[in-house]
């Protein structure tokens, strides 16, 4: 102790080293490093067992609540179901002449279905300032980095980085993740990032001036985007703003996803990245 | 024994600060265990252990949850440091003292993350952040440090009986 004590300076400087070594060779990682992958042996079961303990509970606590609201809502899905099968039958003409059309185009649809895993959330982040959480599916099952995480509404984030039996997950709303976003409607493209200040949404950056983009429009993947299959849904427009430079536009936008009762994701197990590059390598000869 | 309890501590508070935690939210803001319980040690015990409690503890969150490892470390471990030199000579049993102290810890460790990580990244309305996320936090973070505090000075308190036994031996 009296040592420590001597030392105190020392050691002040030592740790400051190590956080801005440790800073540096850490940033941007493309994958977990070995301590990691050991924390998230021990870490990743308690936290399996620490959430399904939490939400057995909620389950419980919810039982008797439930059955009043379920059986209202029971009758309205099946008055939807009906109308649905009846839309559904249309869709599966329109599906039909849309392939006939599509082949006498010769159009390729490979983007159009793909295989997905499932997983479930563990965890979330600890701070108050990002929006990352883990799920329970590594490298084990398949997964990579900067795979596509959906959840039955929309797009939820990518793979930011793969352990062995977890992954860490970052979600369309943290502003450190930057996605290429297009409208349906207009086919105007920018980019969609989290917002800070306006905890919960998106925006999305540096749309043309001239673009005519309006509140309601639907904000999908584009296909400049080099990590995710197109036409992904991510949100609506919610307001439209002219940047203070006036010379382009940014979007508030309000997900689709339901960021606060996410409890299990799908990730697309095929790697976007790698097939755009064997295209344009395709293309080059 | 000791030595062995705070390993079980560190694993235990991240485990449930990024599980049980998300289910108490007050207006999407959560209050920081790991923090508290690095500032309960750190006025229990003294300056050496709340640093490298903290050191631990940040280093642990930083691997497993941020993108690079480092800003936690550093806020952690010297948190630590201080909240151990401030109360050098206090009454444990005075527990309005440590939720002062476990405010102030709050506040100045998320302004210090808002600087170094966040307002580099174009938020520079300090403000607003201070509002919407620092100051919940720091409320909610004092509440949480009666509770916490108990504990530790419970435990501590245990442990200490029993380590005055062993200390003849050196």
């Amino acid at each position: 102790m009296k040592r420590f004590n001597d030392n105190k300076k020392t050691l002040g400087v030592f740790v400051i080293i190590f956080c801005v070594a440790a800073a540096a060779l850490t940033v941007d990682r493309a994958k977990p490093t070995f301590i990691e992958n050991t924390f998230g042996f021990i870490i990743v079961p308690l936290q399996k067992f620490s959430t399904s303990a939490a939400d057995w509970f909620e389950d419980k606590a919810n039982y008797f609540k439930d059955i009043e609201r379920l059986k209202t809502e029971n009758s309205e899905l099946k008055e939807q179901i009906l109308l649905q099968n009846a839309k559904l039958s249309q869709m599966e003409y329109l599906k039909n002449e849309n392939n006939k059309l599509t082949s006498l185009l010769q159009m390729d649809n490979k983007y159009t279905d793909f295989s997905t895993v499932g997983a479930k959330i563990i965890a979330k982040d600890p701070g108050n300032w990002y929006n990352n959480f883990i799920i329970d599916k590594g490298s084990d099952d398949g997964l990579m980095q900067n795979m596509a995480v959906l959840s039955g509404e929309g797009l939820v984030g990518r793979i930011k980085e793969c352990g062995k039996n977890y992954s860490k997950v970052v979600s369309v709303i943290d502003d450190t993740n930057s996605i290429s976003g297009q409208s349906i409607r207009t086919e105007d493209i920018g980019y969609v990032t989290g917002d800070l200040s306006n905890m919960g949404s998106c925006k999305m950056e540096y749309i043309n001036l001239d673009a005519e983009i309006i509140e309601g429009d639907e904000i999908v993947t584009s296909n400049l985007s080099t990590i995710f299959p197109p036409g992904l849904k991510i949100g609506y427009v919610k307001k439209v703003h002219t940047d203070t430079n006036g010379l382009t536009k940014y979007a508030q936008i309000e997900p689709v996803v339901d960021f606060q009762h996410l409890e299990n994701v799908l990730v697309i197990n095929e790697n976007f990245s790698k097939d755009y590059e064997s295209d344009l390598a395709q293309q080059a000869q | 024994m000791r030595y062995f309890l705070y390993f079980i501590s560190v694993i235990l508070n991240i485990v449930l600060q990024s599980t049980l935690f998300e289910h108490i939210t007050l207006a999407g803001i959560k209050p920081n265990l790991i923090l508290v319980s690095i500032v309960s040690i750190a006025c229990l015990r003294d300056e050496t252990e709340g640093a490298v409690y903290g050191f631990f503890a940040g280093f642990l969150q930083d691997s497993f949850f941020s993108g690079y490892i480092g800003s936690y470390v550093f806020l952690y471990t010297f948190i630590g440091y201080f909240c151990g030199l401030l109360l050098k000579s206090f009454y444990r049993e005075n527990f309005i003292l440590p939720m002062g102290i476990a405010a102030a810890a709050t506040f100045a460790v998320n302004f210090a993350y808002y600087a170094m990580n966040v307002l580099l990244r174009g938020y520079a309305n300090a403000v607003y952040f201070i509002g919407r996320i620092i100051l919940p936090e720091t409320v909610y973070n004092a509440l949480l440090m009666l509770i916490v505090y108990n504990l530790y000075l419970y435990i501590n308190k245990y442990l200490e009986e029993e380590e005055k036994y062993k200390r003849k031996v050196f």
